[in-house]
């Protein structure tokens, strides 16, 4: 059974019949090809061997089968109308029957899970996973960008190259971003720090918002987004890609590639990125200083010395240069007063240029990690994981003298990390039980010659969680809970004369609590709900900040007496399926947080040598969030889909009633593809338009906003993408569209709203040539 | 595992951090300006006028102090901008940075309600304003509000700007400082 944990693992499918004795040549091959987030057949699909030549076809469910097949290894191909193809590499010593996973819905719908399957874990989970074909055709695009295809999840931007992923209404301290297995150390507080993570690099990308989330710790308690490699195929030939994309707003060129190849008990996988990208351009004017350079790249290796032991070393750089908008670089409330005025913003250019000048980001992450895996029996496994993050940030302002060469923010964050975690699946009663333990060292430099905008700080974490599931009848009862010990020790500057270091020091224990239950009926509905109790303590920006944010022409000050919120969050989703005809898929969450922390004006105006600025501090409030989201699918016919996706979210405090600032607005878009059927030279060909309605945000407060919130506003995008096999090559091709009707549009989410409209018509053409 | 066990383990976090240490330096604010003096002298003799801002611990901490003066009715004065950075010892002359870029940089004036005018009497390398020295005509007994702002990186050719009008200026304003003005 071990063995076959491996295969599921391994190669994505998994071993069903009990093998037989048999001849050479007289293999009996059978098998099922499933969808992989819903589990349901994928009728008629193609299963190509290329060795033997072989192209079998699947039944209306799903199943197939050969006979008279010789032993030996296969390099097997399998294709569904619409679905990204799967490759996969096995070996066939007996009769052998295999499930194989295609990707169909994948970022609309949860995953659902298999009984009994080695990832019979995440039974309750409210997951959305993007996949790794998911990935790829959208490269060139950040990681925000790429989750934002999930529902309730939406991208806080800063110009036109950063962006942050936004779960539910809360990002930065409150959305855990775990890279491969780690929680991600950089400078995640900042509304303008995106992470620092290559979206090529990753396999799967996975969103978490509900109870899940306890096992990554405190500053989960707005969800997760876990970024995987993956495992590395079981094939002893060497294979990868090697991409190109190019866009025409912005000129961006990103070039990606990656090799993979299992070599005995080894397996390695190699990934780069290269991303260039000039000043992007409205429908009217040249964004200046918006262009982007990024390099990336990975190393992974797996070694496994016997079927239950696995070991793996991953390394990962992230380095990148962004531009900020020269039309945002404004100083006081006079120039943010003339700058809302104006149609046209100051200080851009009539021409297009790669040049990036300051204002501007330079920023480098480095991951190195070991982690291990042990099969203990059929039933038991531990895991553990010792890792290592550095995170070098700057930022570059406009300065007197020669000094727009050194930063004004420069930040050193080291970052170690130990995990263990031991899962039992032996009983009823599954559960699994974990200790994490982090250490981050955060230090400026005081050559910027600037105070800093945060502290120097030490911050020690310890944390303990459990986590268990439990099936009875057509229910599976799940509960959680987790323990943190917080040490937290800070170094921040007075701001009065003769200039001191003072020391601070905070401890905090933060726990959590989930239960939660999932009932599912005659296997065409499904519900759950889901209840997390969290604490999270604040974080060194919200107990120190202290510092001027010309773009926002205001004054961030932190607050050291602040006590960590408490918040609640309840989850319920609703599925109904129809087969083949549609899917739908709901779900409601309420989320009250006691003392949620957030920067608000204190009404003072403080008087400095560059003008009056408003002082806004970090302050504590109860505050209730709560939204919806509502994905519909509809199969009319093997080639026609029509998909549908709604998300809300309000956020107010709880006894003002006071708008919660930068909460998205309604959101609903809604895309119809075709699906061609496949030709010898044309596979997995679609074409699909989509429109996307943001509505605007009536819902803010007019003491926190500068301006009223802009305009609704609606996209069209078009989508058109095909393999072509030329030979024995293939070649994937896809063409986009984003904002088809070059609609002039301000977004509320984007910090730099105040200044400029967003990028305006961009087509984009990926290539990518598989090995 | 007894809870002692458990305890040491949650608990060795707490200790290595709490015998860490970290000595941070505080940085050398050498681009600071926390002094800012416009020292006005008449023409035709008589009393000197100086208006000065003074910050010295930049933003936030203690208040600026704002002294004002009093001008003559129907007076030409001569204006020098003197700018110091006096966080640093010794204090550092920012003006003449200001000047070594004076390309970039630009001076203005904008009197509010009361009657004076004034003109630019330095320039840069293309000819363009910079403000460091001006003079300054009074008109009638009257009250109001001088604005002063200088701006970095601005568009010194876009129409008036040489001329001290701000309004197609752009650029960021590294100083914005208004003092009342009272004309006797």
């Amino acid at each position: 059974m071990i063995r076959l944990l491996f295969l599921t693992i391994f190669i994505g499918s998994l071993c069903l019949g009990c093998p037989i004795h048999a001849q050479e040549c007289n293999i009996h091959f059978t098998g099922r090809v499933l969808d992989r987030a819903t589990k349901e057949p994928l009728e008629f699909s193609a299963i190509a061997l290329q060795e033997s030549n072989d192209y079998i076809l699947a039944d209306s469910v799903g199943f197939f089968s050969k006979d008279s097949l010789c032993a030996g290894s296969y390099h097997v191909q399998v294709f569904h109308l619409g679905c990204a193809p799967a490759q996969h590499f096995i070996t066939l010593e007996k009769d052998s029957s295999f499930i194989f996973y295609l990707e169909h819905h994948g970022e609309l719908l949860k995953e659902v899970v298999v009984e009994g399957t080695a990832q019979s874990f995440q039974e309750a989970a409210t997951h959305q996973t993007i996949s790794s074909s998911g990935i790829r055709n959208q490269s060139g695009s950040t990681l925000a960008d790429i989750t934002e295809k999930v529902a309730g999840v939406r991208a806080l931007r800063n110009g036109s190259g950063i962006s942050k992923p936004m779960i539910h209404g809360l990002y930065g301290n409150r959305v855990a971003v775990i890279n491969n297995g780690l929680l991600q150390a950089g400078q995640q507080w900042g509304a303008d720090h995106a992470p620092e993570i290559d979206p090529n690099a990753a396999n799967k990308i996975t969103v978490i918002k509900g109870s899940d989330a306890i096992e990554y710790g405190s500053q989960a308690l707005g969800g997760a987004l876990l970024v995987d490699a993956g495992p590395i195929q079981n094939d002893p030939h060497l294979h990868g890609y090697l991409g190109y994309s190019f866009a025409t707003n912005g000129l961006a060129q990103t070039l990606t590639g990656m090799a993979n190849k299992s070599v005995g008990k080894f397996g390695w996988r190699l990934t780069g990125t290269y991303k260039r990208a000039g000043d992007h351009h409205t429908p009217d004017y040249y964004l200046t200083n918006t262009g982007i350079e990024e390099l990336n790249g990975s190393l992974q290796v797996i070694y496994h010395p016997s079927t239950t032991v696995q070991h793996q070393l991953y390394y990962s750089v992230f380095t990148t240069t962004l531009g900020i908008f020269s039309g945002s670089n404004i100083s006081n409330l006079t120039d943010l007063e003339d700058a809302l005025n104006r149609d046209e913003p100051f200080n851009i250019n009539d021409y297009f240029s790669y040049q990036i000048n300051a204002p501007k980001q330079k920023v480098e992450h480095h991951l190195l990690k070991y982690s291990g895996k042990k099969f203990i029996n059929e039933h038991e496994s531990i895991e553990w994981i010792v890792g290592s993050q550095y995170d070098h940030r700057r930022e570059f302002d406009v300065r007197r003298g020669d000094r727009s060469d050194i930063p004004a923010l420069d930040l050193k964050l080291l970052a170690q990390s130990m995990q263990v975690k031991y899962v039992n699946d032996h009983s009823r009663l599954r559960y699994k039980v974990g200790a994490q333990f982090t250490f981050l060292d955060n230090t400026n430099s005081y050559e910027t010659g600037i105070l800093p905008l945060i502290p120097d700080y030490l911050k020690g974490t310890s944390g303990l969680y459990a986590l268990c599931h439990y099936p009875l009848g057509k229910f599976v009862l799940e509960a959680g809970a987790r323990y943190d010990l917080q040490l937290l020790k800070a170094w921040p500057i007075t701001l009065t004369l003769p200039r001191e270091v003072v020391i601070q020091q905070h401890t905090y224990h933060d726990n959590a609590f989930s239960v939660g239950a999932v009932y599912r009926g005659n296997n065409d509905m499904e519900s759950r709900v889901q209840l997390v109790a969290a604490k999270r303590s604040p974080e060194p920006n919200e107990l120190y900040s202290n510092g001027l944010h010309q773009g926002v022409a205001s004054i961030e000050e932190g607050n050291w007496l602040l006590t960590p919120e408490t918040s609640v969050k309840t989850i319920f989703t609703q599925s109904f399926f129809l087969e083949n005809i549609m899917r739908v898929e709901a779900s409601i969450f309420s989320h009250v947080v006691d003392d949620f922390i957030y920067l608000q004006p204190s009404g003072e105006l403080r008087l400095t040598i560059r003008g009056a600025y408003p002082v806004n501090t970090y302050t504590q409030n109860d505050a209730w969030i709560r939204g919806a989201d509502v994905v519909f699918i509809s199969d009319f016919s093997h080639h026609l889909e029509w998909n549908l996706k709604f998300s809300q979210v309000r956020g107010s405090t709880l006894i003002t009633k006071s708008p919660l600032p930068l909460m998205p607005s309604a959101f609903v878009s809604s895309a119809v593809s075709w699906a061609f059927e496949d030709t010898p030279v044309f596979r997995g060909s679609r074409v699909s338009i989509e429109g996307a309605y943001t509505g605007r945000q009536n819902n803010w407060d007019s003491d926190v906003e500068l301006v009223p919130p802009p305009d609704d506003y609606f996209l069209l995008g078009l989508k058109l993408s095909s393999e072509i096999k030329i030979k024995k090559q293939t070649v994937f091709v896809g063409i986009s569209i984003n904002n088809l009707l070059n609609v002039r549009y301000r977004d509320y989410l984007n910090r730099l709203r105040y200044y400029s409209d967003e990028q305006g018509f961009d087509g984009r053409v990926s290539l990518r040539y598989t090995l | 595992m007894n809870h002692f066990n458990l305890f040491i383990i949650v608990g060795f976090v707490f200790f290595i951090i709490a015998s860490c240490d970290k000595e941070p330096v505080v940085p050398n604010e050498d681009e600071l300006i926390t002094t800012f003096i416009y020292t006005l002298t008449p023409i035709s003799g008589g009393d000197v006028v100086e208006l000065s801002f003074t910050d010295l611990d930049g933003d936030g901490g203690q208040s600026p102090v704002i002294v004002a003066g009093q001008f003559s009715a129907e007076s030409a004065y001569t204006g020098v901008i003197q700018l110091l950075n006096e966080s640093v010892s010794p204090s550092e002359d920012i003006a003449e940075e200001i000047m070594e870029e004076g390309d970039e940089h630009q001076f203005f004036f904008h009197v509010e309600t009361a009657i004076a005018n004034i003109l630019y009497t330095d320039q840069d390398v293309n000819g363009n304003p910079i403000g460091l020295t001006t003079t300054l005509t009074t008109g009638a007994i009257s009250d109001g509000i001088l604005t002063i702002t200088l701006r970095h990186q601005l568009d010194k050719f876009a129409s008036d700007v040489s001329m001290g009008d701000i309004t197609n200026a752009g650029g960021e304003t590294d100083i914005e400082v208004s003092f009342p003005m009272v004309i006797k």
